[in-house]
């Protein structure tokens, strides 16, 4: 049976200033380990009062590298605690990652050629 | 000795060109004494102490020491009220943002620094959004210097209000591999450098490959002083990328610029709320 497990982002960087990556990744290291033990994440934006793609995409970005489109859904919930523009932000950084982890090779080619014309 | 040819340096392609032209001739000497003649300086805008010191401090790093020779009156007030130069001139009007720097991986300290500042009683009163979206241009700003620029010396940043215009400006410069060195790193080619500022410009365009994507903190940040109508200069190397009342000028200058510096100016009247009118549905984001 799995549980359903809260992450507090603010909790885990100790303070609502969620800018750097190195943060994210700390944010990112707790919600892998929630997903590979079968249990589901909560992300709950409680006190975070500033807030970077830069973080967001090292935290909750390349999860969609290593875990399928599929598990991701099923192993994290709706965001908890939120203001309108965490999930505005949340959003954005989910869509980019999708479409850079769909297929990573060819949206960087694509870059490159383009940039050849 | 050197010679700061420019009499004015200002948040322009012309002040750039100055700035630049003075690091390539730093950039000739090591473990030496160099003085820089100011002496046609008539005029710098403070923020770009910023600029300055990021030249100076390179400088440095190759074993020189500087000094500055000639300086006016006018311009050491400048650069003493907000701490570019050592000296105690009172900013009696509190306009100015101190020149600070910052190492790479002091993101939080650079956020805390904005908030403070941009609260200062003194500071135009902005709407609650705008000083928001603001706010989360410098972090993304920060953040892409701490992430791409592989910078040997630290971040500088300061900024200026301008109370009778209601402008507020603030720059951030790096002394690193610039933006088009940070692309060719990860193996991207532009016909100029300026070309690849624009391509870096853009929404969902990055650098980054492998297991963290990027490339959103510049897009959201000219959407933003795009619809503040204010204006975002980047110089990086020997590449100019302006957008002011919503266009964007490009211009190749004549010397490289070290790292990359970006002013960012906004316009401190607007009252849009810049709250987007669709929610977007918590259920739906994975």
């Amino acid at each position: 049976m799995s549980k359903v497990i809260r992450v507090s982002i603010s909790t885990i960087v100790g303070g609502g200033i969620c800018v750097a990556a190195s943060d994210g990744q700390k944010v990112h290291q707790f919600l892998y380990d929630v997903i590979q033990g079968g249990n589901r994440a909560e992300i709950s934006f409680f006190g975070v009062t500033r807030m970077t793609t830069a973080f967001l995409n090292a935290a909750v970005g390349q999860l969609y590298g290593e875990f399928e489109e599929s598990v991701l859904r099923s192993r994290l919930l709706p965001p908890v605690d939120f203001e309108e523009w965490h999930l505005r932000r949340l959003k954005l950084v989910v869509d980019r990652a999708k479409l850079y982890f769909s297929d990573q090779e060819r949206v960087e080619e694509i870059f490159k050629d383009n940039l050849d014309d | 000795m050197v010679v700061l040819g420019a009499s004015e340096i200002s948040a322009d392609v012309y002040g750039f060109q100055a700035l630049a032209t003075l690091h390539e001739q730093l950039e000739t000497f090591d473990h030496r004494k160099v003085g820089i003649d100011c002496s046609r300086l008539r005029w710098i805008d403070a923020q770009l102490g910023t600029c300055l010191l990021t030249i100076v401090n390179l400088s440095r790093k190759r074993g020189n020491e500087i000094s500055l020779y000639g300086i006016s009156p006018k311009v050491q007030t400048i650069l003493q009220k907000n701490k570019t130069l050592t000296g105690s001139v009172a900013d009696r009007y509190g306009t100015t943002i101190p020149v600070t720097k910052f190492e790479l991986d002091a993101e939080v300290e650079f956020s805390k620094y904005c908030s403070a500042h941009l609260l200062r009683p003194e500071v135009p009163k902005m709407s609650k959004g705008l000083r928001e979206k603001f706010l989360e241009g410098l972090d993304e700003l920060f953040a892409n210097s701490s992430l791409h620029s592989k910078s040997s010396i630290p971040v500088f940043s300061g900024g200026q209000f301008f109370p009778n215009r209601d402008r507020l400006t603030f720059v951030i410069s790096d002394g690193g591999r610039g933006i088009n060195g940070s692309l060719e790193a990860a193996g991207f080619r532009f016909p100029t450098v300026a070309n690849s500022i624009e391509w870096a410009m853009q929404m969902n365009n990055s650098a980054r490959s492998g297991d963290i994507p990027g490339g959103l903190g510049l897009g959201i940040l000219q959407e933003f002083v795009r619809l503040n109508e204010g204006s975002l200069i980047v110089c990086s190397q020997t590449g100019y990328w302006e957008m002011r009342a919503g266009r964007v000028s490009m211009h190749n200058i004549r010397a490289s610029y070290p790292g990359t510096a970006v002013s960012l100016e906004i316009n401190t009247r607007d009252t849009r709320s810049y709250h987007m009118k669709s929610r977007v549905n918590p259920k739906e984001i994975w």
